[in-house]
């Protein structure tokens, strides 16, 4: 089993034991739900890289409650993007990133904050995806 | 230092120039590139610690002498707010992750993260975030004033009126969101952007570090932006989850809070923990002790730290004492096989000290006695004596600063000639050290005996006890002692970058993949890369080079 495989594995292992654990010792139910929200986070995070990895062929020996004890293997990264191919310069990110600000201080300064944001909110949000429909492009042309 | 030939770089031809770091304006806003990015998130936090730092220096002063009034206690209330708000938020996770984002990709042999534009929205929503918190200072009535914990119900609209909390509630929200954009970038660019060769077990300690952060960041930040939600929630929309008196549960916030703010403290080390096993065995000429002992020893610390949030409220009564004092115990066996590793490392080595070597002694010196102090306090009875009083101030100092700044200067010095191609003067940056150490020692020890004698923390003044007097006298002439060496680092960095770049690629014959490439390094990163065929892949180059032209 890869490495990372494990460790998402075993973390999720190690906070849903401890999350049980808790229970039985204190009955107190936040931390409860906290421990056993880290277990089920990691959980999802190993069957994401799972799924990345069986899509490549590979199979997990034996039934899934002994994959726990499975030897880590020193393998390489799996979907490895040796293109090399960088995007270009581009406002998108901090035109977005202020347009995002601005709609959160709607919380704080009112509604007229939320008007002020729409500008850089949709230039972001424009460039954006202009640069990512010419990348997609340039892939296809490749 | 032993004198090994290094090769030519790979991203660098002989008599070739060497690429630029971008100066120009529009270049800054609208880079990609993680090591702009990387510089932009180092270079912003250093001016929030400066902010920090000036912040600090005005509460050591009203501490200098009972009676002071160098500032109304409103203001003493504010500034502590501030001065740990930005500390912890603004210039500790921010730093790691500059850090991070710098040498990352470079370590494994990527071109860039996993998702570039991302990471630059995650740097202008972490700027952003910060000034948004910052800013509450220039509205009326000032900003913020409940401690960096904000425990409810001091947070709450009764105790909190005003728009100062909402914009740090909005402020930190955003960074939080920004750190966990960038923990989705680090582990997917580990997971999927590794060089061939570059398994999970030959990665650096330091990118190791970086990934267990990650995944702390993403299982922690979330908590707190739930716990800002509800809090807002409470003050603007009528709601009860933290009020008492309807209802609610104050405790309820603290659990949350802790859930966080434990795993913060982590994130705020385990970045330097893996910076410091770096640096340590280029200077020792040894490999790493103990790799997969390091490696084993960072998650642990890491899982541990999800099980100890209830350590900070042993007061309250309302938390299961043994089972977190003795996992707070617990924490410090992976800690100790990390310290036993370095010095394992340096034992019978070729030992150097540049600056960068003797900042990292300086960490594991002051970080050793924040560690010990902190198995002081992780016992129950000793915390009921320690809870709120200086000796706790003195404990989170000598780990954050023993750990993090120590740790995060060592850093600089050790790969500013990679990104500038310039060596910081080795002269100023002893001076800066010593200076410094001096001035960490002379601030937080005598912070202890205050703590032990009962002073409590987060007060304007204090009545003129025995000894009280001499001993905040001292800290206090500590402090400016450290903002001296900070006005010494300042001018290292400014007299060194007016001048030419003339550092070699690889000045300390180190032994990650970044210094196999040109410093600063090209866009792409690396022309070509060597064959990574174990976790030292330079040093491999640098043999297999010796040996060819020995055979030669």
């Amino acid at each position: 089993m890869p490495e990372e495989l494990r460790f998402m594995m075993r973390s999720a292992f190690y906070s849903s034991f401890v999350g049980i654990a808790y229970w039985l010792l204190t009955r107190e139910p936040a931390g409860t739900v906290l421990l056993l929200g880290c277990g089920l986070a990691a959980t999802v995070m190993f069957g994401a890289l799972l799924y990345e990895w069986r899509r490549s062929g590979h199979r997990l020996s034996g039934p899934p409650w002994r994959w726990v004890l499975l030897p880590a293997s020193d393998s390489e990264s799996h979907t490895t993007d040796q293109s090399g191919r960088l995007p270009r310069r581009t406002l998108a990110p901090l035109s977005g990133a202020l347009g995002i600000v601005l709609l959160a201080l709607t919380l704080v300064f009112g509604i007229w904050m939320a008007v002020a944001s729409i500008v850089p909110l949709l230039i972001g949000l424009r460039l954006w995806l202009r640069d990512v429909m010419a990348e997609f492009r340039a892939v296809d042309v490749d | 230092m032993t004198a090994i030939p290094v090769d030519q770089p790979l991203a660098r031809e002989h008599g070739e120039a060497r690429p630029q770091v971008s100066h120009g304006l529009a270049d800054w806003l609208t880079t990609t590139d993680h090591k702009q990015i990387g510089l932009l998130y180092i270079g912003t936090s250093l001016v929030f610690f400066l902010l920090g730092g000036l912040a600090a220096l005005a509460l050591r002063l009203e501490l200098a002498q009972p009676g002071m009034e160098f500032v109304t206690p409103e203001v003493y209330d504010q500034l502590f707010t501030m001065h740990g708000t930005i500390m912890m938020f603004l210039f500790g996770t921010p730093i790691a992750l500059g850090l991070a984002n710098y040498l990352l990709p470079l370590q494994i042999g990527a071109a860039d993260m996993a998702f570039p534009r991302l990471n630059a929205l995650s740097y202008w929503l972490f700027l952003f975030g910060g000034l948004v918190v910052v800013g509450g200072t220039f509205i009326v009535g000032g900003p913020a004033d409940a401690g960096w914990t904000i425990y409810a119900p001091l947070s709450g609209p009764d105790y909190s009126p005003g728009p100062a909390m909402d914009m740090w509630i909005v402020g930190i929200g955003l960074t939080g969101i920004s750190s966990i954009l960038g923990a989705v970038n680090f582990i997917a660019t580990l997971f999927t952007r590794r060089a061939p060769g570059m398994t999970m077990l030959r990665v650096p300690i330091f990118t190791w570090g970086v990934l267990v952060t990650a995944v702390l960041i993403l299982f922690s930040f979330p908590v707190l932006t739930a716990a800002l939600a509800l809090l807002y929630i409470d003050r603007h929309l009528g709601g009860s989850f933290f009020e008492a008196a309807s209802g609610g549960s104050p405790v309820l916030f603290q659990h949350l809070f802790w859930f966080f703010g434990h795993p913060e403290v982590y994130i705020l080390i385990l970045p330097f923990f893996g910076i410091i096993s770096e640096i340590v065995p280029v200077f020792s000429r040894k490999p790493l002790f103990g790799y997969r002992a390091m490696i084993l020893s960072l998650v642990l610390i890491a899982l541990y730290s999800f099980t100890v949030w209830a350590h900070h409220m042993f007061t309250t009564g309302a938390v299961d004492l043994p089972f977190f004092s003795f996992v707070s115990l617990l924490i410090a066996v992976p800690t100790g096989i990390k310290f036993f590793n370095w010095i394992a490392t340096m034992w019978r080595g070729q030992l150097t000290f540049p600056t960068p070597m003797l900042w990292c002694l300086g960490m594991m010196y002051f970080f050793l006695i924040g560690g010990i102090t902190g198995v002081i306090v992780a016992s129950p009875p000793l915390d009921f004596q320690f809870q709120d009083t200086y000796f706790v101030v003195a404990h989170l100092h000598n780990v954050l600063v023993g750990g993090t700044v120590l740790a995060a200067f060592a850093a600089i010095y050790f790969w500013f000639p990679k990104a500038t191609g310039r060596l910081l003067s080795e002269r100023l940056g002893k001076i800066h050290f010593w200076t410094f150490l001096v001035g960490i020692t002379v601030t937080f020890l005598p912070q202890y005996q205050l703590g032990a004698d009962g002073m409590p923390r987060r007060y304007a003044d204090y009545p003129p006890n025995p000894g009280w007097a001499d001993l905040n006298m001292i800290s206090t002439v500590g402090s400016w002692i450290m903002a001296f060496s900070i006005l010494v680092f300042l001018v290292n960095v400014v007299l060194t970058l007016r001048r030419p770049a003339t550092a070699p690629d690889d000045p300390w014959e180190a032994n990650s993949l970044e210094w196999a490439t040109s410093s600063p390094p090209p866009d792409h990163n690396f022309r070509s890369l060597p064959k990574v065929r174990s976790e030292r892949p330079v040093f491999d180059m640098r043999m297999s080079a010796n040996q060819e032209r020995s055979d030669a």
